[in-house]
């Protein structure tokens, strides 16, 4: 049964997040559509988990599947937060992640020995939500600089970078530990590990820039696009650095 | 003093915190770039360690050099920070549970630099070896396997090894392990961790007069007026049938042979077979560093705690 029912709910997720990028695009979009998305994925999410008996993030295909959970499930959340160009933002990084689990292999395949650990989904699935909320932050960005913004712009930005802090600074600790027990190392010169320290120090920095009197705003909504940048290539580009051991 | 009043003054400011910030972070990204691939002959060792780019210092490792400098003085700027903070606030008589959970996650922070630090001095694999259910030595402990359990998924894949060992020779000392489940000791300084399970080489098998007897290597087998010296056994993946070396001892008279398995020799002698059993490779890590970190990674949690959940206004006695 799950061969013949899981890839629909992938399809129908995304042609819920199509339909709601096109929606966006001529304002008649309604939070129902990515909270509907996120919720079909979760589940495709956790059939999958129940039959390898372990937590659903074993390869590719499961790893951009759970980062669109994610995308969609904070785009729901903070859905009247964010003007049409923001949510139009989440939607196109929701389908372009969406869309390319359809170039990977969907076979349900058993995590290795190093994952088989509690520290594994503690650590993911909150990174997967830190950047969630950072992409979000790039979102409210983007209705600043194209004028959708309202006067809310500042505080809504400093609460999303926030709860992406909190969130990466836990998974972080978690991640640390992983690699203490798994591998025998917190730390080591990886550009998926420093890329992870480069995303945590920048948002940490973010955090203090409400100490800085009169920061520009046009600065600050700047600094949430560079902070997405951060977090696709933290996530995705160090995939393909030369110096990584997690290189596809 | 007005210069050194005013150069803390500077490197406490916030404005000088996020420029050190952003700054590190850069220089971070940059030497993303310029690693050496980890399949490289040049690639750097699999740890925190610092240590291979000073073995020698070398231009090409600029990034780093900078990256310590930097360190050093967003850690310098945090700890001003956080001290002066520290001061105004006992000396304005209250604080809240929200500021005091800023300053355990900035002094968790300064922590962690330090145990950063101390890690990239000296954390290495220091030794590895195979456990087996003869004692080992690793460490300076004596270990040995007790039980062995893999763990199988229903394609036959490995999921996991959970395992026990006899620890340091103490047969009721009796410790779990396996993946993701090392072992620490020397007060949480060094680990022992798995890298994964080994057939190991175990006793030959001989038989004399109809009786099989295991002997490990260097052990004497004896039969009516002559002996033998089993020097060596080998399982030998390249030939086809494992190997044993002897010295056929007669009297004062020694001569080295060879048998196959499955041979007899004319003394009646037969090499059966070698035993294999399961065992463990293993290597022993070292961090000096770990229990600073713990301390780091306790008080930002416990300081996270308090910042998002810390109302409460805490009179100080004057």
């Amino acid at each position: 049964m799950f061969e013949a029912v899981s890839p629909w709910l992938r399809h129908a997720a995304a042609a819920l997040i199509l339909i709601w990028f096109a929606t966006e695009l001529i304002g008649k979009s309604k939070r129902i559509l990515p909270a509907t998305a996120s919720a079909l994925l979760f589940t495709l999410l956790a059939w999958r988990g129940a039959l390898i008996e372990f937590f659903p993030l074993t390869n590719k295909y499961e790893s951009f599947s759970a980062f669109t959970v994610f995308i969609t499930g904070v785009a729901a959340y903070r859905f009247a937060d964010l003007a049409r160009p923001g949510r139009a933002l989440m939607a196109f990084v929701g389908a372009v992640f969406l869309g390319a689990t359809y170039l990977f292999e969907s076979k349900i395949s058993y995590a290795p020995p190093l994952m088989i650990t509690i520290w594994y989904p503690l650590h993911v699935p909150l990174s997967f939500a830190a950047y969630a909320f950072w992409i979000a932050s790039a979102a409210g960005s983007l209705d600043y600089i194209l004028g959708a913004a309202d006067e809310q712009f500042v505080r809504r930005q400093e609460a999303n970078i926030r709860a992406g802090f909190i969130l990466f600074s836990i998974s972080m600790l978690f991640g640390g530990i992983w690699g203490v027990v798994s591998w025998g190392a917190y730390f080591m010169w990886d550009a998926k590990i420093i890329w992870s320290l480069v995303a945590w120090i920048y948002f940490t920095t973010f955090t203090h820039i409400k100490y800085w009197p009169r920061f520009p705003l046009g600065l600050r909504a700047a600094g949430g696009l560079i902070g997405m940048l951060i977090v696709l290539i933290t996530y995705v580009g160090t995939s393909f650095m030369a110096g990584s051991i997690h290189g596809f | 003093m007005k210069i050194i009043k005013r150069s803390i003054d500077i490197i406490s400011d916030q404005r000088t915190g996020i420029i050190l910030g952003l700054t590190t972070a850069a220089i971070l990204a940059i030497s993303s770039f310029l690693l050496p691939s980890p399949r490289s002959p040049e690639r750097l060792p699999f740890s925190e360690s610092i240590m291979p780019f000073f073995s020698p210092m070398q231009i090409k490792y600029w990034w780093l050099y900078l990256l310590l400098a930097l360190a050093f003085l967003y850690g310098l700027s945090a700890l001003i920070a956080t001290i002066r903070s520290v001061h105004t606030r006992f000396s304005s008589g209250s604080v809240t549970g929200r500021w005091l959970g800023i300053t355990l996650m900035h002094t968790g922070f300064l922590l962690g630099l330090l145990a950063h630090l101390i890690a990239g001095i000296g954390a290495d694999a220091v030794e590895s070896g195979i456990i087996s259910s003869r004692e080992t030595t690793l460490a300076g402990r004596r270990i040995s396997l007790k039980s062995f359990n893999p763990v199988t998924n229903p394609d036959g894949s490995l999921r996991t090894i959970s395992a026990e060992l006899e620890w340091n020779g103490d047969p009721n000392d009796i410790r779990s392990f396996g993946y993701n489940d090392p072992i620490f000791f020397d007060r949480f300084t060094r680990f022992l961790l798995l890298q994964g399970p080994q057939m190991v080489r175990g006793s030959a098998v001989f038989i004399v007069d109809g009786k099989k007897i295991e002997v490990a290597d260097g052990e004497y087998i004896e039969l009516p007026n002559v002996r033998y010296l089993v020097r060596q056994t080998s399982i030998n993946r390249t030939l086809t049938a494992p190997l044993a070396f002897l010295t056929r001892i007669e009297g004062e008279l020694q001569e080295d042979t060879w048998m196959k398995a499955g041979q007899t020799n004319d003394d009646g002698l037969v090499f059966a077979s070698i035993n294999q059993e399961p065992g463990l490779s293993v290597i022993v890590r070292k961090n000096d560093g770990l229990p600073t970190a713990c301390a780091a990674m306790a008080l930002f949690i416990i300081g996270l705690g308090l910042f998002l959940f810390g109302r409460k206004k805490i009179i100080l006695e004057s």
